[in-house]
């Protein structure tokens, strides 16, 4: 009898782990920041990227409309406080079994890594992660996303989408 | 007489009447039995006797005991040593039976759940997906072009900081070439 009592609860525990896995993946390392005042945080939510589709889109650029049409969600965590101690601790809370490394750029300035996150074929979760003395950014961009597109852009945008990026930064 | 005989007759062939067996039985019981048919009195005596056994009160308990289901019984699942209790071990692997199906229903319900919210967009569906970041998601703006034009930034830093590694990367394949013609004197 006891034993059959124990496999009921095998269940559960799977229940329980799954839970708690979605938990850890969503509040990792952002759930805990997102109210924190040190960090500058954007988001912009799938409903917000449906209404984008009543937006005039007569002045951009087919590139950049197809990779925005294809996005459900964007989010922008940024910090100008101790950005390596972040960087850091961000690192080290990043599932590498979910999120693959991408590339990685490292100059004298500033360290870059992009890592993706994979379901089938389509990568689904694009994650930038940024330092540099000043500053400590991630951005994470869900939906259906196309790498050869998205480095296309900042060719096509030229040097005024370079001018645009010191702004953003600061915002 | 005559009529009991060829009662008796029938009865062999069995195609006697409920009534019919009962004058038999009647007649075999009232003791004034024709020699003739003396010879069958036991017969019907026996039948008579069957009819009579009932099982005792206690029949119900022994039989669950026997099967290792009486409750208080203490040795209920040790009768499993004299090989009885054929039942206890289909039970327990109907348990497994029962265990495996409910596992199976979890995981396949929460894939299912998984899957679902991936795939359409809503707010509270994508917190399940689990992007890195969605714990709840607030939006930042109201307005849709405003929110295009967050997006359009944190693309063009996306793709610039990605254009970036790929320069670095001919960059240093330029140096690497250089080197090596001039280690190799080409």
């Amino acid at each position: 009898m006891n034993r059959s009592k124990w496999i009921f609860f095998i269940p559960l525990l799977l229940l329980g782990t799954g839970v708690f896995a979605q938990d850890d993946a969503i509040g990792k390392f952002f759930g805990k920041y997102v109210e924190d005042s040190r960090f500058t945080v954007v988001s912009i939510s799938p409903k917000m990227f449906r209404l984008m589709s009543k937006v005039n889109w007569d002045t951009i650029p087919s590139d950049l409309k197809q990779t925005v049409t294809r996005l459900t969600s964007l989010r922008i965590l940024s910090t100008e406080t101790t950005p390596a101690v972040f960087y850091k601790e961000a690192m080290a809370r990043i599932d590498r079994k979910e999120y693959e490394e991408l590339i990685t750029v490292r100059s004298d300035k500033d360290n870059v890594r992009f890592m993706v996150k994979e379901q089938g074929d389509v990568i689904h979760e694009l994650l930038m992660i940024a330092v540099d003395k000043d500053s400590f950014t991630m951005m994470s961009f869900v939906g259906n996303i196309d790498l050869d597109k998205l480095s296309r852009l900042s060719s096509d945008m030229g040097i005024k989408g370079m001018e645009n990026l010191k702004n953003i930064k600061h915002k | 007489m005559n009529e009991i005989k060829r009662l008796l007759e029938k009865y062999w062939l069995a195609e006697t009447t409920l009534e019919e067996e009962k004058v038999l039985a009647d007649y075999f019981r009232s003791g004034e039995v024709d020699v003739e048919l003396l010879q069958y009195a036991p017969f019907f005596e026996y039948i008579d006797e069957e009819k009579q056994v009932s099982p005792g009160e206690d029949f119900e308990e022994r039989i669950l005991e026997r099967v290792g289901l009486a409750e208080g019984t203490a040795q209920g699942r040790g009768h499993g040593m004299d090989g009885s209790p054929m039942l206890a071990p289909v039970r327990r692997l109907w348990f497994g039976y029962a265990a495996a199906a409910a596992v199976l229903l979890c995981v396949s319900s929460l894939f299912l759940v998984v899957q679902l919210s991936s795939r359409s967009g809503d707010e509270v569906k994508v917190a399940a997906s689990g992007g890195v970041i969605s714990a709840t998601m607030k939006d930042t703006y109201d307005d849709p072009e405003k929110a295009l034009e967050a997006v359009r930034h944190a693309l063009l830093v996306a793709s610039t900081h990605m254009n970036e590694g790929k320069n670095i990367t001919q960059k240093n394949m330029y140096r690497l070439n250089n080197s090596w013609q001039a280690a190799t004197g080409n």
